[in-house]
Order: C-alpha cells, then sequence, then structure tokens
C-alpha cells in the first residue's frame, strides 16, 4: 500500500447529504462505509476547467462494466485523460458503471412524492461551485451490487459493504470530487432499504502517490485526441441555452474521405483453401476480405502496445 | 476478389485497404522483416494469422 500525505479534510456525510471536495493531483479520497451497507454515487470534475468530467462509458470500455483496485478512471472521451486510480478497494465494495443515477421521478410515479435521490443530492452539493444540476453526470456507483441477466435485464441485489470498508481514489489531476450516499436505498437492495452515513477523507499527497500519478500519466498520455480545449475546433461556452445553426461553420471530420488502396496478393493453391474455409466459416464474405481481416487481427493481437487480450 | 484461377489452383486475391487500416502496412514495412512490397507483407502477415489459428 502507497504511503498517503496526512489528512486534509474529513467529512461525516449524513443521510441524504453530498460535499463537492477539492482533491488535487497525487491527494487520495477515501469513501468509507460509515456502518456499511449503503451505495454511494461519486462524481468528479477537472478543477480548473469542469466541462472535463468523470466519463462513466468512457471509463467502462476502457475497463469492464465493474472497475476494480488498479484501474483508471478516465475523463470524459472530449479529454480522455486519466482522473484517478483506484488504489484500494474493499472485496465488499461491487462497483458499478451501468445504472443510471436516481432522480425524483422515479419514486413519484411509484406512489412516493418528492424522495431523496442522488440527482438532486448531487446537484445540491455541486451548487456550492455555481454548478447546475445539469453538470451532474452519470455516476461512479459504488457498493452497488447490481446484475444483468441474458436479455440485458439489470437489478439489484443485497448490499454488501461492510462497516469500515473503504475504497481510495488517488487523483491523477486536481479535481473537485463529489460523493453522496445515494437517496434511493430505503425503498430497494441498492442500500438494503435504510439511508446510512458515508464518511469522506482526502489525503495530501505523498512522495510516492505523486511518482504514482507520473508513472500513470507516463503511460496514459500523449495520445492524439486527448485534447484540451484550445484544441477544439469550437471551444467557446456557449453562454445562451438556444440553439442556432452558425452558417459560417465547415465541419472537419478525422480523415475525410475515407479512400481505398488495392493490392494483388498472389496466394497459392493450398493458401487458397485455408481462406476459402475461413470464407465458409464467415470471417469474411469473400478472400479480399478475409485477408484483410487477417491482416488486421494480426496485427491488433501481436504489435499493439498494451492492447487486453479479448 | 479473386481473378482466374491458375491451372495450379494458386489465385492472385485482390485485397482492399481504407487509408487508416494502410497505416498497418507501413509500419510492418518499415519493421523490415515482413518484405518491402506491400503484396510481400501482407502474404506474410496473413500466413501468420492463419498458422497463429491454427491453420
Amino acid at each position: 500500500m502507497l504511503q498517503y500525505g496526512p489528512l486534509k479534510t474529513e467529512v461525516l456525510l449524513q443521510p441524504v447529504s453530498g460535499k463537492a471536495l477539492p482533491v488535487l493531483r497525487g491527494e487520495v479520497i477515501r469513501i468509507i462505509q460509515e456502518e456499511g451497507e449503503q451505495c454511494v454515487d461519486f462524481n468528479a470534475f477537472n478543477l480548473h476547467d469542469y466541462k472535463e468530467y468523470l466519463g462513466v462509458s468512457n471509463t467502462r470500455s476502457r475497463n469492464a462494466f465493474r472497475v476494480k483496485k488498479g484501474d483508471i478512471i478516465w475523463s470524459v472521451s472530449s479529454r480522455d485523460r486519466p482522473m484517478f486510480v483506484i488504489l484500494e478497494i474493499a472485496e465488499t465494495c461491487r462497483t458499478d458503471l451501468l445504472g443510471g443515477r436516481c432522480r425524483a421521478s422515479l419514486f413519484d410515479r411509484r406512489g412516493y412524492g418528492l424522495h431523496t435521490n442522488c440527482q438532486d443530492t448531487l446537484a445540491a452539493a455541486i451548487g456550492e461551485y455555481d454548478l447546475t444540476p445539469d453538470d451532474v453526470h452519470d455516476s461512479l456507483n459504488l457498493w452497488m451490487n447490481t446484475e444483468w441477466d441474458s436479455v440485458g435485464r439489470y437489478f439489484t441485489l443485497q448490499n454488501t459493504g461492510r462497516k469500515g470498508d473503504y475504497v481510495d481514489l488517488l487523483a491523477t489531476i486536481d479535481t473537485l470530487s463529489v460523493a453522496a450516499p445515494c437517496g434511493s436505498g430505503d425503498l430497494g437492495w441498492t442500500s438494503n432499504f435504510a439511508l446510512r452515513p458515508i464518511r469522506v477523507q482526502v489525503f495530501e499527497a505523498s512522495d510516492e502517490t505523486l511518482a504514482r500519478v507520473k508513472e500513470i500519466e507516463r503511460n496514459n498520455t500523449g495520445f492524439k485526441g486527448q485534447r484540451t480545449p484550445e484544441e477544439f475546433k469550437v471551444n467557446k461556452i456557449k453562454p445562451d441555452r438556444e440553439l442556432r445553426r452558425n452558417p459560417s461553420y465547415v465541419p472537419e471530420f478525422v480523415n475525410y474521405p475515407i479512400t481505398n488502396r488495392s493490392i494483388q496478393v498472389p496466394l497459392s493453391a493450398e493458401e487458397v483453401a485455408k481462406t476459402n474455409k475461413l470464407v465458409a466459416a464467415g470471417l469474411g464474405k469473400d478472400a479480399g476480405e478475409v485477408i484483410r481481416i487477417g491482416v488486421v487481427l494480426w496485427y491488433m493481437r501481436n504489435r499493439e502496445p498494451g492492447r487486453r487480450s479479448r | 476478389m479473386a481473378d482466374s484461377p491458375s491451372a495450379d489452383g494458386a489465385e492472385i486475391i485482390e485485397v482492399t485497404f481504407n487509408q487508416q487500416q494502410y497505416v498497418i502496412i507501413e509500419k510492418l514495412k518499415a519493421e523490415g522483416h515482413f518484405g518491402r512490397a506491400d503484396e510481400e507483407i501482407i502474404r506474410h502477415i496473413f500466413l501468420e494469422f492463419l498458422r497463429q489459428e491454427g491453420m
């Protein structure tokens, strides 16, 4: 376990409240089960540019439907940078990157009137930094024990969190981090039909945490597409809400138009027979397509740096 | 797409790559040990692919 810096901030979040806390590069935010069995929703923003925020779909596509110890939590695809790495995570903490945050209407339509919910809790918390309810984004869900079946139906199982369990996230950029006990838990297994407090601590950076950040930066930044607003063709945040067409705008699509080049490849009779077997097996529509797919697959498997086997 | 097969069953297969896929051929060309011509590199890599597929 890395040595963290001294404790900088500690808050106890009673149900159902949240707190936006600056967590700077190299610092660690620890989210603790004060009593256990409480689902936690987590949002985060670049402290210096709120348009860069935690990208749930980006994190999901780079890791899995669930994240685990050592996984990187990425910002949205327009920026595509590491925001956190999971340093420690209790084995009872089932993570979830599929479920949308709960919101008031879900409960009202079930007859419960105005009920606690993560959309409103997170919005109330980030308001301290002049962010609006529209700025709340999909949550990194912690201690959210979800499953799905073979046809994609999604459901929640009993919360497995225990008192004292925690998750440690190391910030790799300066962030505004927001944790909130989920407000839906008293009406389901999300938090086992109760609402409970959580504790949040922030530890200062240390030489060890900063060294880990630098390692992550070395391996995961500097790629095409990891853009800053200065690189955006349109980079001003719209001050008004109405959308109006800009008649002088000319889009610049990547590598557009797509062009093809044909190459004549000689194969022996035996090689043709093998290729045709793959056509028959459905790898491609014809021999040319099978060869193209084969070459690209070979390259992906044998030459792409750091590619996971799939 | 294949042209007319020769008497021994060998064929010339037309393989199409777009400019993004062709980057792969350029990278393999730069490695130097899969051949120099595009068709040579593609054939070599495809045979490697077949071998890895157990064919």
